[in-house]
């Protein structure tokens, strides 16, 4: 179980609850004039860091996916996750990435799907 | 160059450099709106003007909102120069809007700007596939670029050159005031411009504008926070240095060194009229680096050495490699500065004439700079002053002046619409065939002329070969036959003839005769020819194989081989009033002359009777008609014993009569 249930929130969705485990990137986007100089030294534009959160869920209820699947879904979402370089929570804008959910029943009230993953990424670099 | 930090210098070519770029927004609700291009259009450009409000920021664009940029500085040394930036943002600009744009480049956490000044938004096109606006921008140099009226250039005509720029900026909503100090290190900005410079052409603000920056040895770029326009001379001195850490390792090249420049020409006409000025002490040492100013109007007169001391001041001296690198970006080089780039032991001194800065997501600098064209002057043909050489083409006025002077001597020609005019020491046409066409010729010179009435008058000379005429030949004065003359002053209205020298008689036909005629209207016919009265040199006659002589002998003419065939009297002056001591002759020696029959040597096959003078000689009455010439050949002046015989026919009547009346008495006694 995700100890810290308060430490994401997507929409105002404590997302803790549902959580196995979260991973956190920190990917730095280079922009095309990025490569060696004359001198051969790397050289070049760092356009940003975008944050990548990499979210773990457990087997989600019938109710449950109910409630996460319209966010996962929507095209952006508000992020808000706690961030070591600023010691702080950030509220970001994300999108996210592609997901699978595996169903070994036919869904009904009481049987769960199999745990999944689904990745938010922030639209902008980090500030 | 733009004023940055030794931080920021060190950053810009860091891995992970964070940058930034923004537009400062400026509009005014009164601008007219984007279907008429402002700065394009005569009209409203002087609208724009004066309600135009820069002062205002009513927007921030910010990096987020800007997809890409290029800063675009471009231009040749000696002339304006007009920096351009194209964006692509997702806003909706107007035509006529202007923006500030700034770099920003993070330096120890905060951004450092670099501002390039304000732009005009000129052209704008929508992206539909990317939903974005494409725009081009110029900074206010673009209000130079409207066409110029006439009435305005003719205008500038008579103003200094300072005067002049003021003029313009004022016109197009510009601003310029030359300092004292700018007055004083530029000279030929108090030069004027001749009248006539301008007329009849059609150019932009810019163009005359360019024209001045030449004349002066300088350029002019605006200010890139206001409206002022600036001069800006070169100055050879390196900003900054740039090494390996600024390109990048691709498209790096460098040409050879141009310069040092170390002779300016100015030329008229491509390369036919040149003026020039050179620095002989670096020619030697580097070889002839010449730059050319061609056919600038302002300077197209007999004036150009007044400017081309300046403007040697200005370029003497200047020396680069030419470039084309791609930099990793250093965004903080203006227009003609100059720069090092170290690479390894070797180091290029570079000037800025190309610069592309490119900002997207990235940033890179495309630098680029060659060396202006080549050119080569025949120097031989040059001259250091107007004075000795010019040749000017004046197109609108459609004429062509060529000079040459030296000393005292003036050669020119002129050509122009009321025709070709050559003064010249000298004229020498040479040809196969020489053709010449027109109404009329005339030609006046000391000692020929030539009226359009075609009357031709020479003090002397020489005419080899035949002069046909079906008209009079009049001759007021001497006309010489033959070689060897010697004119005297003296001798007037003769015919004159050498030695050998022969009067054709022409030949006229009257019915079936014909009368070989010297038809000479004068009173005298006088013939000399050595100028003696007592030469016995004779004028030979000769027809059909017959020729007699006619001779002065003794102040006789002798007539040899023929007589006189007269159809007229020949008189003998008998006025009394021309005679001296008149008497009495006795005539009674006509009894002893005796006639003889004879046959001249000459003409043996005629005969002759006459006297034969050696009869006389001796004799007292021989001096009434007794003559011998200077070789002792007498001869008979048979007129006088004509008229001694009139007195004799006379005393012989009166003898006879009296024999008549004593034979009458004789025979009336014998009754």
């Amino acid at each position: 179980m995700f100890v810290d249930k308060n430490s994401i929130v997507i929409n105002n969705i404590n997302m803790g609850q549902y959580l196995v485990q979260a991973t956190y990137g920190y990917n730095k986007l280079w922009s095309n004039d990025s490569g060696r100089n004359l001198a051969g030294t790397q050289t070049g534009t760092l356009i940003g860091v975008f944050p990548k959160l990499v979210l773990q869920f457990r087997k989600l209820t019938k109710s449950e996916l109910e409630i996460i699947i319209p966010i996962l879904d929507s095209p952006n979402q508000t992020t808000t996750y706690y961030d070591p370089n600023k010691k702080q929570n950030v509220t970001m804008t994300t999108y996210t990435g592609d997901y699978e959910i595996v169903n070994k029943y036919i869904i009904n009230g009481n049987r769960k799907n199999e745990p999944f993953s689904c990745s938010f990424i922030a639209v902008s670099k980090r500030a | 160059m733009k004023i940055v930090t030794s931080d920021f210098k060190e950053q810009i070519t860091k891995l992970g450099r964070e940058i930034d770029f923004k537009f400062f927004l400026h509009t005014n609700d009164k601008l007219i709106t984007e279907d008429s291009k402002f700065i394009m259009t005569q009209a409203n450009a002087h609208l724009v003007v004066e309600q135009f409000d820069d002062t205002e920021v009513d927007e921030i664009i910010g990096a987020e909102d800007i997809y890409s940029t290029s800063l675009i500085t471009r231009g040749e040394i000696l002339s304006t120069m007009m920096k351009e930036l194209d964006f692509e943002i997702s806003k909706d600009l107007r035509i006529g809007d202007v923006i500030d744009c700034q770099f920003g480049l993070k330096v120890d956490g905060d951004y450092e700007y670099v501002n390039y000044g304000k732009y005009m938004v000129y052209e704008k096109e929508y992206n539909e596939d990317t939903k974005t606006y494409s725009y081009i921008a110029y900074d206010r140099m673009m209000l130079t670029m409207q066409d110029v009226s006439q009435e305005f250039l003719s205008d500038l005509e008579g103003r200094t050159l300072a005067n002049s720029i003021n003029v313009i900026c004022g016109k197009v909503g510009l601003s310029f005031n030359a300092t004292q100090q700018e007055l004083t290190d530029y000279p030929n900005l108090s030069k004027q411009i001749n009248e006539g410079t301008f007329t009849n052409l059609q150019m932009t603000y810019r163009d005359v504008l360019d024209m001045i920056c030449q004349a002066l040895g300088l350029s002019m770029i605006m200010n890139p926070n206001d409206k002022h326009l600036l001069l800006k001379p070169l100055n050879n001195t390196p900003v900054d240095t740039f090494n390996e850490q600024f390109l990048k390792d691709t498209n790096v090249s460098f040409g050879e060194k141009y310069g040092p420049i170390n002779s300016v020409v100015l030329s008229r006409s491509e390369d036919f009229d040149n003026i020039y000025r050179r620095d002989e002490e670096s020619i030697s040492e580097n070889g002839l680096h010449e730059y050319k100013i061609k056919d600038n109007l302002i300077m197209l007169y007999d004036d150009r050495e007044d400017y081309i001391d300046e403007i040697f001041e200005q370029l003497n001296g200047l020396e680069y490699y030419p470039c084309d690198f791609t930099s990793t970006g250093i965004t903080y080089l203006d227009w003609l500065d100059f720069y090092n780039v170290t690479i390894g032991n070797k180091t290029y001194k570079c000037l800025m004439l190309d610069d592309e800065i490119e900002i997207n997501q990235g940033l890179e600098e495309n630098i680029y700079s060659e060396e202006p064209l080549e050119t080569v002057t025949n120097y031989k043909t040059s001259s250091k002053t107007d004075k000795e050489v010019s040749f000017i083409v004046d197109k609108q006025n459609g004429s062509i002046k060529a000079k040459v002077s030296k000393g005292e001597i003036i050669n020119e020609i002129n050509l122009d619409e009321s025709g070709a005019e050559i003064n010249a020491d000298k004229i020498s046409l040479a040809g196969k065939t020489i053709e010449m066409t027109s109404d009329n010729i005339s030609i006046n010179s000391t000692n020929f002329k030539v009226d359009k009435d075609g009357n031709i008058e020479a003090t002397s000379g020489t005419f080899k070969g035949d002069i046909n005429t079906d008209a009079n030949i009049i001759i007021g004065n001497n006309l010489y036959v033959g070689k060897n003359q010697s004119a005297s002053a003296i001798d007037n209205k003769k015919i004159k003839m050498s030695e050998n020298t022969m009067i054709d008689r022409s030949r006229m036909s009257y019915g079936p005769y014909y009368y070989d005629n010297i038809n000479i209207e004068s009173n005298v016919i006088t013939f000399h020819t050595n100028g003696s009265a007592n030469s016995t040199d004779s004028i030979p006659f000769s027809s059909n194989g017959n020729s007699t002589t006619i001779q002065n002998y003794n102040n006789y003419i002798q007539f040899q081989n023929w007589g006189i065939d007269a159809s007229t009297n020949i008189t003998v002056v008998s006025d009394k009033r021309l005679k001296q001591n008149i008497k009495n002759v006795n005539t009674s020696w006509i009894d002893e002359l005796k006639v003889k029959e004879f046959e001249y040597i000459r003409t043996p096959d005629k005969k002759q009777i006459g006297l034969i003078a050696q009869d006389y000689e001796d004799k007292e009455y021989g001096k009434y008609f007794l003559n011998q010439d200077n070789d002792g050949y007498y001869s008979i002046a048979y007129g006088n014993i004509t008229n001694a015989l009139i007195q004799y026919c006379q005393e012989m009547k009166k003898e006879i009569n009296s024999l008549k009346e004593e034979i009458k008495e004789l025979k009336e006694s014998d009754k």
